[in-house]
C-alpha cells in the first residue's frame, strides 16, 4: 500500500526527480526499481529487464551489475575505509580483485577525494562521505543510478556540487538518474515525477 | 577486497564488544574444560591407584582411614599389623606384590617411612637424582628431594631416627643416605624412605641399650642384631602400619580377602570399593561444584546470546547496505558467520589457555594436597569431546546473527532506526527456531541421565561398557568388550561387582555388549549396544548378606545378525555372594 497507480517511463540519459512529501513513497519507488522490493502488482522494466520474473539471486546479480544506489545520508560501511567501500561494491559486481584497487582509486580521483582514500568514514565530512558514496554507486558502471535525498545533508555549496555531478552523469555519460528529493529545483532535472498519498500525482517534462 | 576481509573489518570495528564476548567465552569454556579434565585425571589416578594395589591390610579400625593413610597420606597411620602377616603375604603364591608401610617416625621434622623397594615401582615414577635405592636388609635411607634440600644431606651422610610413638621416649638410630629422589611434586618429596628392618633394628638396639645401660656399644649391638636376623631369615615380633597387596588375579583377591577377613585384628580394605565409598561421600560437594560450573556455563551462554543479539541489531544496517551493493544472501551469510567464527575461535583459543592454567593449578592441588598422582591434560579423556561440543554449540549460536542477516529485508532495514524493526524481529524469530529445539534436546538429555539411561553426551567408560545401570553398583573386572568373540560362539562372562549396600536391594542388572564392528560416534562415544536385563535371584538363605563382593558367572551366546547387529542371548546366569 506504500505505492500504487504509478506509471512512468524514463528514457536513457534522463535525470528524473521524484518529488513528494515524507512518506509518499519516494524511497519505496527506488527500492522497487532497484529490486530490493518486489511489487505486489504491476511491472517494472529496467534496461530491458523485467524485474518481476527474476529469482532473488538474479535480482541480486542484476542490482550488482546494473544499479548504482546512492543511499540517503551516504550510508557507508563504517568499518571500511573510503577506498574499501568502493572496492566492496566492485567485489559484489564480480570485478577481478587485481583491478579493484585501481578502479576504486580512479573513481575517488575523479570525484576529487583520492587523498582521503585511506580514511574511515567517521573522519570524513558530510560532503566527502557523499562523494565516497557516489563513487561506490558508480563503481560497477551502472546504466541506472538511484539517489535517495542526495542533497539532504549537504550545505549549499556541497548541494550545488552534487547536483552538478548528477547532471553530468546523465548528460555526459548517458546514465539514467532517478533522484528522490525535496528540492528538485537545485537539480534542474529533465523530468519530475510528483507523488502524493502513495500514488502518482503527475509527471512534468 | 574479499568477503573474509570484510568480515575481519567487521570484527575489528567493534573490537571492545567482540573482545569482551571472547573473554566471557574463554572464562566459561575454560572453566568447564578444566573441571572435566580435573575430574578425568582424579578418576584416572584413583583407578590407577586401585589397580596398583587392589587390597590394603591394616590394623582393625576402618577401611577409609586405612586406605587414605596408605595411599594418599591424608590420614596418619599407626603400626598395628604384625610383621608376620607381611611375611606370610610375601610367601603366598596368590600375591604378586606386597609392600609394607611403617609410619610414625621422623628425622628433623620430616616423615620417615619404612617400606620395601617394591614401593618405588614402577621405577619411572620415582627417578633418582643421585645414588641408588636402599638394600632391604641394610641400615640405609633414601631421601625425598625437598627433605634432602632442607636437611642439607646427600649420599654418604648419616641421619638419626626419631621414634614418635605415643608415650615412647625418643630413641635414636642412625641410617646411611644412599640415594636422593628427584622431585615428584608430591608429599614424597618431604619424606625419607628406609627398609622396615632398619626401623625394627633401631627399636631392638634401643631395647638392648636400655637393658645393658651402655650407650657406647650402640653400633656394635646393632650389627649383632642385624646378623641375628639374617640367620633367622625373617622378621618377627614387630609391627607395620599397613600392607599394600596386589594379588595375581581376581580369584586370588577374593580368596585373600576371605582369608584375612577372618582375623578380627585386621582391617582388609578393597581399595576400589573404599575409594568409591569416599567418592560417594564427597558426591554432595561434587554436585555443588557441578552446579556452580553449570551456573557459570549458563551465564556464559546467556552472555553470548546477548552479545549475539546486540551484534545482529548493530549490524542490520551494514548488512542492508551490503545487499544494496549487490551482495547475495549467501555472501552476507558467509560474511557475518565468518565474523562470528573469528570471535568464537579467539574465545575457544583463549579458553584452552584458561583451561590449561586452571588444570595446572588443580594438578598441583591434587598432588600436593591429596597425594593423587594425577596428570591433568586438556588433550585426553573427555575434554576434546566437550571442547568439540562446546565449539559446536558456540558456532550454532554464532550462526544466529548470520541467519538473521540472511533473512534480513534490506529495504525495511534501510529505513528503520538501527536496533529496531525487522532486524530484531527477524533475529528473535530465528533465535527461537534454534533455541527451542536445543533446549528440548538438553532437557531430554538431562531426563535420560536422571533415569539412568545412556545419555547422548555420556561417555561409556570401560566399566560401564561391560556392566552398568544398577543402582549403587560399581563394576570391575568384567571382560573388556573387545575381547568378546563375535564368531557366533558361546563365551563365559565372569566379573565382579562391589555392592555398597545390601546387594539384594538391587533387583536387576543390565548386561551391555558392544559390537566393535560397528562405528562409534566420535562426539558422544555412543556405541551400538545391546542390553539384556538380568534379574537377580534372591535366595532366602542369603538375605542377610552384608555389603561385599558379588561374583557374576554367566554364559552368553553372541551372534552377529544379517545387519551386523550383535545379538546377545543369555543362556545362564548365576549371582554368587562372596563373603
Amino acid at each position: 500500500m506504500a505505492l500504487q497507480k504509478t506509471d512512468l517511463t524514463v528514457p536513457q540519459g534522463t535525470l528524473c526527480a521524484v518529488v513528494g512529501l515524507n512518506g509518499t513513497g519516494k524511497s519505496t519507488l527506488l527500492h522497487l526499481v532497484s529490486g530490493l522490493l518486489r511489487p505486489d502488482a504491476g511491472t517494472i522494466r529496467v534496461a530491458g529487464v523485467m524485474l518481476r520474473g527474476l529469482a532473488e539471486t538474479d535480482l541480486d546479480r542484476f542490482r550488482a551489475r546494473n544499479v548504482g544506489y546512492l543511499l540517503q545520508g551516504g550510508q557507508l560501511m563504517e568499518c571500511l575505509t573510503a577506498e574499501q567501500n568502493v572496492m566492496a561494491a566492485l567485489l559484489f559486481a564480480s570485478e577481478p580483485r587485481s583491478r579493484q584497487r585501481t578502479r576504486a582509486h580512479a573513481l575517488l580521483e575523479e570525484l576529487g577525494i583520492a587523498h582521503r582514500a585511506r580514511h574511515l568514514p567517521a573522519t570524513l565530512s558530510g560532503g566527502e562521505r557523499q562523494r565516497v558514496a557516489l563513487a561506490r554507486a558508480l563503481a560497477n558502471r551502472p546504466p541506472l543510478l538511484l539517489a535517495d535525498e542526495p542533497l539532504a545533508s549537504l550545505d549549499d555549496e556541497g548541494a550545488l556540487a552534487m547536483s552538478s555531478l548528477l547532471r553530468n552523469l546523465s548528460r555526459d555519460h548517458r546514465m539514467t538518474v532517478l533522484v528522490a528529493t525535496h528540492r528538485p529545483e537545485r537539480l534542474e532535472p529533465d523530468m519530475v515525477l510528483r507523488l502524493a498519498r502513495h500514488r502518482q500525482e503527475g509527471v512534468e517534462a | 577486497m574479499s568477503i573474509f576481509h570484510i568480515a575481519w573489518r567487521l570484527v575489528l570495528s567493534r573490537s571492545l564488544h567482540h573482545g569482551v564476548t571472547a573473554l566471557v567465552l574463554a572464562l566459561g569454556l575454560g572453566l568447564m574444560l578444566a573441571t572435566v579434565a580435573v575430574g578425568d585425571a582424579a578418576r584416572g589416578a584413583v583407578s590407577a591407584m586401585a589397580a596398583r594395589y587392589p587390597l590394603v591390610v591394616g590394623p582393625s579400625g576402618g577401611a577409609v582411614p586405612l586406605v587414605l593413610g596408605s595411599l594418599t597420606r591424608l590420614q596418619d597411620l599407626e603400626a598395628g599389623v604384625e610383621a608376620d602377616v607381611y611375611n606370610l603375604l610375601l610367601a603366598d603364591p596368590r600375591v604378586e606384590v606386597a609392600v609394607p608401610l611403617l609410619a610414625g617416625h621422623a628425622v628433623c621434622g620430616h616423615a620417615l617411612m619404612g617400606t620395601s623397594a617394591a614401593w618405588f615401582e614402577p621405577r619411572e615414577r620415582f627417578p633418582l637424582v643421585d645414588g641408588r635405592l636402599f638394600e632391604e636388609d641394610a641400615l640405609e635411607v633414601v631421601l625425598g628431594a625437598s627433605a634432602a634440600e632442607s636437611l642439607g644431606l646427600g649420599v654418604g651422610d648419616e641421619v638419626t631416627i626419631e621414634h614418635q610413638h605415643a608415650g615412647a621416649p625418643t630413641e635414636p638410630g642412625r641410617l646411611k643416605v644412599v640415594g636422593v629422589l628427584a622431585s615428584t611434586h608430591s608429599d614424597t618429596d618431604d619424606t625419607l624412605f628406609c627398609p622396615i628392618h632398619a626401623i625394627f633394628h633401631s627399636h631392638e638396639a634401643h631395647a638392648h641399650e636400655r637393658e645393658h645401660g651402655s650407650g657406647g656399644a650402640r653400633h656394635h649391638d646393632y650389627e649383632h642384631g642385624h646378623q641375628d636376623h639374617h640367620q633367622q631369615g625373617h622378621v618377627h615380633a614387630r609391627a607395620v602400619s599397613s600392607i599394600l597387596v596386589r594379588p595375581v588375579d581376581d580369584d586370588a583377591l577374593l580368596s585373600l580377602q576371605e582369608q584375612l577377613d577372618q582375623d578380627a585384628r585386621l582391617e582388609v580394605a578393597l581399595t576400589g570399593q573404599t575409594l568409591r565409598r569416599i567418592a560417594e561421600q564427597l558426591a554432595g560437594g561434587g554436585r555443588l561444584l557441578g552446579m556452580l560450573v553449570g551456573g557459570v556455563v549458563l551465564v556464559t551462554f546467556l552472555s553470548l546470546l546477548l552479545a549475539v543479539y546486540g551484534s545482529s541489531l548493530m549490524q542490520s544496517r551494514e548488512v542492508a547496505v551490503l545487499r544494496v551493493l549487490g551482495a547475495r544472501r549467501l555472501q552476507v551469510l558467509l560474511i557475518v558467520s565468518s565474523a562470528t567464527l573469528m570471535v568464537v575461535l579467539a574465545g575457544a583459543g583463549a579458553a584452552l589457555g584458561v583451561g590449561w592454567v586452571l588444570a595446572a593449578l588443580a594438578e598441583g592441588v591434587l598432588r600436593d594436597q591429596m597425594g593423587l598422582d594425577a596428570t591433568v591434560s586438556l588433550l585426553s579423556g573427555r575434554v576434546p569431546a566437550y571442547l568439540g561440543i562446546g565449539l559446536l554449540v558456540l558456532v550454532l549460536v554464532g550462526l544466529l546473527p548470520a541467519l538473521a542477516a540472511y533473512h534480513l529485508q534490506a529495504a525495511e532495514a534501510l529505513t528503520a532506526p538501527v536496533g529496531s524493526g525487522s532486524a530484531s524481529r527477524s533475529h528473535l524469530r530465528w533465535s527461537m527456531r534454534f533455541l527451542v529445539p536445543l533446549a528440548v534436546f538438553v532437557w531430554a538429555e538431562q531426563m535420560m541421565s536422571l533415569h539412568g539411561a545412556e545419555g547422548f553426551f555420556r561417555p561409556l567408560d570401560a566399566e560401564s561398557l561391560a556392566l552398568f545401570g544398577a543402582h549403587r553398583v560399581w563394576t570391575s573386572g568384567a571382560p573388556p568388550p573387545e575381547l568378546v568373540d563375535l564368531d557366533g560362539t558361546t563365551v563365559n562372562i565372569e566379573g565382579f561387582m562391589y555392592v555398597l549396600g545390601d546387594p539384594w536391594e538391587v533387583e536387576e542388572f543390565y548386561l551391555v555388549a558392544l559390537n566393535p564392528r560397528l562405528p562409534r560416534c566420535p562426539f558422544c562415544y555412543r556405541a551400538p549396544t545391546r542390553h539384556e536385563r538380568i534379574l537377580v535371584r534372591s535366595p532366602d538363605e542369603v538375605h542377610e548378606v552384608a555389603p561385599g563382593l558379588v561374583r557374576i558367572e554367566g554364559l552368553l551366546s553372541l551372534q552377529p545378525d544379517e545387519r551386523d547387529q550383535l545379538v546377545v542371548e543369555l543362556e545362564r546366569l548365576e549371582v554368587v555372594v562372596e563373603r
